[in-house]
């Protein structure tokens, strides 16, 4: 299906089964879309045509049908991250169940007796008692008119998880969307839910680091995320998408006292890419990290960064948003900081770090702050700099080859993300960096 | 045959040559201490044997000419160089680092605990903590440390040629006693032949100096043993 209509998204939701309140936001979000006009700012979307971009992909149709007809590019990409051929054609939307399956259901089980909900979000809009949670929550962090295209994703969304984390409940291994397949290929307009109930923790894991097939060439997904009190959500992205996407993700997250949000990015691949996890710190002490790199190659714009917003006493929150740009990437990092009046005692700081890998390339870094207490502290750095000659210099004095030498200081930049992520996608985001820059 | 022979090596520098043919050599386990006021070129040779710089002139190593080999290579062939003032490299570790100059130097994979071993011998002989590995690449380290670190690199490397250049600046007497000990120990064991360039006699101290080579505007002015370095202690260049 093609294209924004009533009769679309009437049939989104009939085939989904829908309850009468869920038909009744995507329409009015679809109304909301017409109405609302583009960005005012960032990169050029006028290669984007709605009427051509497939809203709904029935999954059955989705599914490529064999390996075979996998782009090639995409093939050999999967190879070179050294991921096996079953997760590979699973990954790419082909043959049967992985493994991973097995491992989920294992999860799955243990997680059902301390009461931790992990469901498909079709299924939980379904649900007697958690279609009233999804309802309560769906598009209130985001709200459907906070730009075009989250009334479009609204509209039209299909696939991503639910998850709901009971009070006092620490999930000890990391979920992962990566044993969601099936979810996650849904769709380019997935939602992702999270609700951490109070004094609860967990890290969450979104996607996974092979290239994502677009059926359609714009993904504009959502993630909404309610952190309680005193709870403590880790939230992991590493995504390579294919470079004709237009990847327009609305991230957002609300926290409660002394609750805490940590962001942790990798993002590689697309043409357009504008992506800003925001945190809105609520409650007294809660806080927000953000740690984000991206990569823009050969024609491609990203435009990334994150946004806080502390509206209570003693909030504290920390960007490090990293950018580097090879082979005519541009890479745009931006960060908003707002601090609301009585917000006493918040501090925040961002460092945005751009490093340019050639002289085709090209970076830049747009801060914006907006105070409105005099009791709160910001700071802001920010630098647009060049890789530096003189480290790989040293480097190759140790007998390290002009390329390796390039790789690990590269890798060095980075090393702040990858250090906060699993050792499997630390490797992984290392294998994407060293074929973004072959 | 020499182990390193340098012949008639120059630079130029915004069409000034400041280095103007300078020639010595050394054998195996000999150690050459290069002696000048600042300016007088003394990391200019340093540089353009090391391949950082370049210029007119001849290189040998083993007899063989390096002249025309980028830096990598030239280090992979057994050339080492001790920088004054080491750079930084945030994120990438001392280990990784040196993980992957042995790697390169081998020409194939090599194994974590081979590495270890290695590091674990280098700590040793310096009588350094292990931590060091672990670290940034002289990441937030003092002068001190940071000299330390270039003499922990080369002993990892087992270089053939260990050029150091004022390795011993910034330490202290008893530092600096240590760290002659520890470069004879290693000049034992390996058979490294040593270029020092030193305002510093202490560094010297437990080394058997074999030649001394003053310079003075690119040039090398006197060359002879080890007495010529009480004399400059006595009565200055």
């Amino acid at each position: 299906m093609k294209g924004l209509s009533e009769e679309i998204v009437r049939k989104i939701s009939a085939r989904k089964r829908e309850p009468e309140w869920m038909l009744k936001l995507r329409l009015s979000a679809m109304r909301e879309y017409f109405r609302i006009s583009e960005p005012g700012y960032g990169p050029d979307l006028s290669g984007l045509n709605l009427a051509e971009i497939r809203t709904y992909v029935e999954p059955e149709t989705e599914m490529r049908s064999s390996w075979e007809e996998v782009p090639e590019e995409i093939r050999e990409t999967f190879e070179k991250l050294g991921i096996p051929q079953a997760e590979r054609e699973g990954l790419a939307g082909v043959g049967a169940q992985v493994d991973s399956e097995y491992v989920y259901h294992n999860l799955k089980k243990r997680m059902e007796k301390s009461g931790v909900v992990y469901l498909p979000l079709e299924e939980a809009v379904r649900d007697k008692k958690w279609g009233e949670v999804v309802r309560g929550h769906f598009m209130k962090a985001v709200s459907i008119t906070e730009h075009k295209f989250s009334a479009l994703h609204a509209a039209v969304w299909s696939g991503g998880s639910f998850i709901y984390v009971p009070r006092g409940v620490s999930v000890e291994i990391p979920l992962q969307s990566y044993y969601r397949m099936n979810a996650a290929k849904m769709g380019q307009f997935e939602h992702t839910l999270i609700i951490v109930d109070e004094g609860s923790d967990l890290y969450f894991i979104e996607g996974c680091s092979a290239p994502k097939l677009s059926v359609a060439n714009l993904h504009a997904g959502c993630v909404e995320l309610y952190v309680r009190k005193n709870a403590r959500l880790k939230y992991s992205t590493v995504e390579s998408w294919s470079k004709n996407v237009y990847n327009l993700n609305t991230k957002r997250a609300l926290v409660e006292e002394n609750g805490v949000i940590e962001w942790v990015t990798g993002s590689f691949g697309s043409k357009v890419s504008m992506l800003y996890p925001c945190a809105i710190l609520a409650g007294e002490g809660a806080r927000m990290e953000y740690t984000g790199v991206t990569f823009a190659g050969e024609g491609q714009e990203l435009d990334t960064g994150a946004k806080v917003i502390h509206l209570a006493k003693n909030t504290c929150s920390v960007i490090d948003a990293r950018s580097l740009s090879q082979n005519g990437g541009r890479a745009m990092t931006r960060s908003l900081v707002k601090v609301a009046r009585g917000a006493r005692g918040a501090k925040s700081f961002a460092d945005c770090k751009s490093v340019i890998l050639d002289s085709q390339s090209d970076a830049d870094a747009v801060p914006e702050v907006k105070v409105d207490e005099a009791e709160a502290e910001v700071g802001y750095e920010a630098s647009v700099g060049k890789i530096s000659e003189e480290a790989i210099l040293y480097l190759k004095t140790r007998g390290i080859s002009e390329k390796r030498a390039r790789e690990m200081v590269v890798r060095g930049f980075v090393d702040r993300v990858s250090k906060e992520l699993p050792v499997e996608y630390a490797m992984e985001m290392n294998n994407l960096i060293r074929m973004e820059m072959e | 045959m020499k182990l390193l022979e340098v012949k008639g090596v120059k630079y130029v520098a915004e069409g000034r040559e400041i280095l103007h043919g300078v020639d010595f050599a050394i054998e195996r386990g000999e150690t050459v201490v290069i002696l000048g006021k600042n300016g007088a070129g003394k990391s200019t040779i340093a540089g353009r044997i090391m391949g950082t710089l370049e210029g007119e002139g001849g290189v040998f190593l083993d007899g063989k000419s390096i002249s025309e080999m980028e830096v990598d290579a030239r280090a992979r062939a057994g050339i080492f160089m001790s920088y004054q003032a080491p750079v930084e490299i945030p994120g990438v570790s001392m280990k990784e680092m040196l993980w992957a100059a042995l790697e390169e130097k081998a020409g194939k994979r090599v194994g974590r605990k081979e590495i270890e071993e290695k590091l674990a011998k280098a700590t040793e002989m310096v009588g350094a903590e292990i931590f060091w590995a672990g670290k940034e690449v002289n990441v937030g380290a003092s002068g001190g440390e940071r000299k330390r670190n270039e003499i922990l690199q080369m002993m990892a490397l087992e270089p053939k040629v260990a050029i150091l250049d004022e390795i011993d600046s910034g330490l202290d007497m008893e530092a600096a006693r240590k760290m002659s000990e520890v470069l004879a120990e290693f000049q034992r064991k390996t058979g490294v032949g040593y270029v020092i360039i030193t305002h510093n006699m202490r560094i010297l101290e437990k080394l058997k100096v074999s030649r001394v080579v003053i310079v003075d505007g690119g040039r090398i002015v006197r060359e002879g043993g080890e007495e010529i370095i009480s004399e400059v202690e006595k009565r200055g260049f």
